[in-house]
């Protein structure tokens, strides 16, 4: 080539070159053809299933909404085609009340720039982790009217979250209260959204975590035992009660059975008596002396075998000395002159 | 031949035309503003959407702006309540673009706007705040918390300022969290400790209150139902004595000497138990009739 011989150097020569050069353009134009069918149906486009699409022309919104499925728009930059995915239902974790965020360790404070935390309306710090769920509603003002949705509707939803606590006490916000600030809180921040016109509608907000701050997690720790100890000690007061009463009521019963029962022995004996009297007593009337006699002669039988020793006296044998050892007694025995009585 | 110039002719017509079109137009999309300047001077402010036509570059320019809602966090600072308490409140602004010339002329960019809205935000926020007490931000009493008050006093306070000098709208301020300058946080733990404290204690003492009155009325329930069952029993037993007093009585009324001398027989048969020794004179019947028989019987 540096020597002067290009002709040789070709290898083909000039007609070669011409022939190389037409077919090369049949291929352009091939080529060519091939670009601009492609140019002309880069409009279509497809629709996912869980999408709707829209369409700028001119980058002025053309009615009409499209589902999913081939949309046949015209190429760029005529027609522009926006997707947006409004059947998919998106969730937002909320971390930044974490209570193990970014700070190292723990001291004695809370920093309020990277220590997420808010106050209750009783001005305890407490941290907390949300989630929230939501579907877009309105794709076209999901599109156009505002630039960061995921980081607006973050705001919005910890805003709403921080107007609820601020009127719930501590305690309620980690009882009862809950189910409330999810309400409260998704209610607040719908209401946000709607006045923004973001097209977004809030499905879910969950409350995954909340809790007191780190450094008086004990003391809060120590408020849930002493309710159980006091709930032990009640129930073990309980408990006592169940088992004494019964006891008690057994007891009791015991007592007026054993009272009722002595008092029908009682009752049946004296009726027994009564009726046995009245039986001798009307013998008695019959033949009062003949009654007499039997019965004591009967008494007197049964307490004279009863007798170790009986000593008779004539009543004329003068005085009379007893020696008594200690261990025997003297009966008082009024018998005789009982007896001379009735006679 | 012919016909091959003229395809020639026709797409090189068409090639002119489409570059030319390009050159020509702009597109204004649904979302954007846009303010048309011309060797920098402003001449046309195009807030519809659509196809818009325009000399060639030096000569005019498109400033574009997004119109949409943009979102923005203010920067964190200490504010002073009525009653002279430190409190942090960051808060979020959401803003947009509302008349473009005025931005373009007094802002530029974004950038900028954010940062001219940062002390736009912050001084609204201690002007505001300044008229609130802390009790307003927290309180136990729902209604006298005015979050939604205050946001809208610094929305209105910004929005003023935004739109007369920067064109901006300010739709929205909102108050992300509330908190406490970083040294105070550690007296508030304090009183949250001594006010867990204060709790335990006190269901400690509720508990063991409560127990104790559990005990003492079962205790009390305990003698009240064995003292019932005693006076029952006392009376039961009082009535059953007095009823039998009465059917003796009312038996023995009928022939009292026979029952005294049917008790005297008994009481003889009890006391003479074994062991024991009588003396009798012989005048005691049945021993009578161990004496020899009177004579004139």
């Amino acid at each position: 080539m540096i020597d002067g011989q290009p002709e040789h150097n070709l290898g083909f020569g000039p007609a070669a070159v011409l022939q190389a050069m037409k077919s090369s353009v049949k291929l352009l134009r091939w080529g060519l053809l091939l670009l601009a069918l492609i140019y002309l149906a880069s409009g279509v486009a497809v629709v996912g299933p869980n999408e709707t699409a829209f369409v700028l022309r001119f980058g002025k919104l053309q009615p009409g909404l499209h589902g999913s499925g081939l949309l046949l728009a015209l190429p760029q930059p005529v027609d522009e085609v926006v997707k947006v995915p409004t059947r998919s239902v998106q969730e937002i974790q909320l971390d930044a009340w974490e209570s193990s965020a970014q700070a190292p360790g723990f001291g004695a404070t809370l920093n309020p720039v990277w220590d997420g935390y808010t106050l209750t309306a009783d001005a305890n710090i407490i941290r907390a982790r949300f989630s929230a769920r939501y579907q877009v509603s309105d794709c076209v003002a999901y599109a156009l009217t505002v630039k960061n949705q995921p980081a607006l509707l973050e705001a919005v939803l910890y805003q709403a979250a921080t107007d609820v606590i601020a009127r719930m006490k501590v305690d309620d916000v980690f009882a009862a209260g809950l189910e409330a600030l999810r309400a409260q809180a998704m209610r607040g921040a719908q209401a946000r959204l709607d006045q923004l016109g973001l097209g977004v509608q809030l499905l879910a907000f969950e409350v995954r975590e909340i809790i007191p701050a780190r450094q008086v997690v004990p003391a809060f720790q120590d408020v849930v035992s002493a309710r159980v100890e006091s709930q032990t000690l009640i129930e073990q007061a309980n408990s006592y009660s169940a088992s004494e009463l019964p006891g008690a009521k057994a007891a009791a019963y015991r007592r007026k059975q054993e009272a009722d029962a002595y008092a029908q022995d009682l009752l049946a004996k004296a009726t027994g008596e009564a009726e046995a009297f009245e039986a001798i007593d009307q013998q008695y009337r019959i033949a009062p002396q003949l009654m007499r006699t039997r019965l004591y002669a009967d008494a007197m039988g049964t307490i004279l075998q009863h007798l170790q020793s009986t000593t008779i006296l004539q009543p004329s044998a003068g005085s009379l000395k007893l020696l008594l050892q200690p261990s025997y007694s003297l009966p008082l025995l009024p018998a005789p002159q009982m007896i001379r009585e009735r006679d | 031949m012919k016909t091959q110039i003229i395809v020639r002719g026709l797409i090189g017509a068409l090639v002119g035309a489409l570059l030319l079109f390009v050159m020509l137009t702009f597109q204004v999309r649904q979302n954007e503003r846009v303010v048309l300047t011309r060797f920098g001077r402003p001449v046309r402010v195009l807030v519809e959407p659509g196809l818009y036509g325009k000399w060639l570059w030096p000569i005019e320019t498109v400033n574009r702006f997004d119109a949409r809602l943009d979102f923005y966090d203010a920067r964190i600072s200490e504010a002073l309540t009525r009653d002279r308490r430190n409190v942090i409140i960051p808060v979020y602004v959401a803003w947009r673009i509302e008349d473009p010339l005025k931005f373009l002329q007094s802002l530029g960019n974004v950038e900028n706007a954010r940062s001219k809205l940062d002390g736009l935000v912050t001084s609204a926020r201690n002007t505001v705040l300044g008229g609130y007490d802390f009790g307003q931000l927290v309180s136990t009493n729902r209604d006298e918390v005015k979050i939604p008050e205050i946001e809208h006093a610094i929305t209105e306070l910004v929005a003023q300022q935004g739109k007369q000098s920067f064109g901006i709208a300010v739709e929205q301020v909102g108050i992300k969290r509330l908190t406490l300058p970083e040294a105070n946080t550690e007296f508030v733990f304090e009183r949250m400790r001594a006010e867990r404290a204060q709790f335990a204690a006190q269901y400690r003492a509720e508990g063991q209150q409560r127990a104790d009155e559990v005990r003492a009325k079962t205790d009390a329930d305990k003698t009240v139902i064995l003292a019932d069952a005693r006076k029952y029993a006392e009376e039961t037993r009082g009535k059953a004595e007095a009823e039998a007093a009465r059917i003796y009585r009312t038996a023995h009324e009928k022939d009292p000497s026979l029952y005294k001398f049917l008790r005297e027989l008994d009481a003889l048969k009890q006391i003479t138990a074994t062991n024991t020794t009588v003396v009798l004179d012989t005048a005691t019947p049945p021993f009578d009739l161990l004496r020899p028989a009177p004579k004139d019987e």
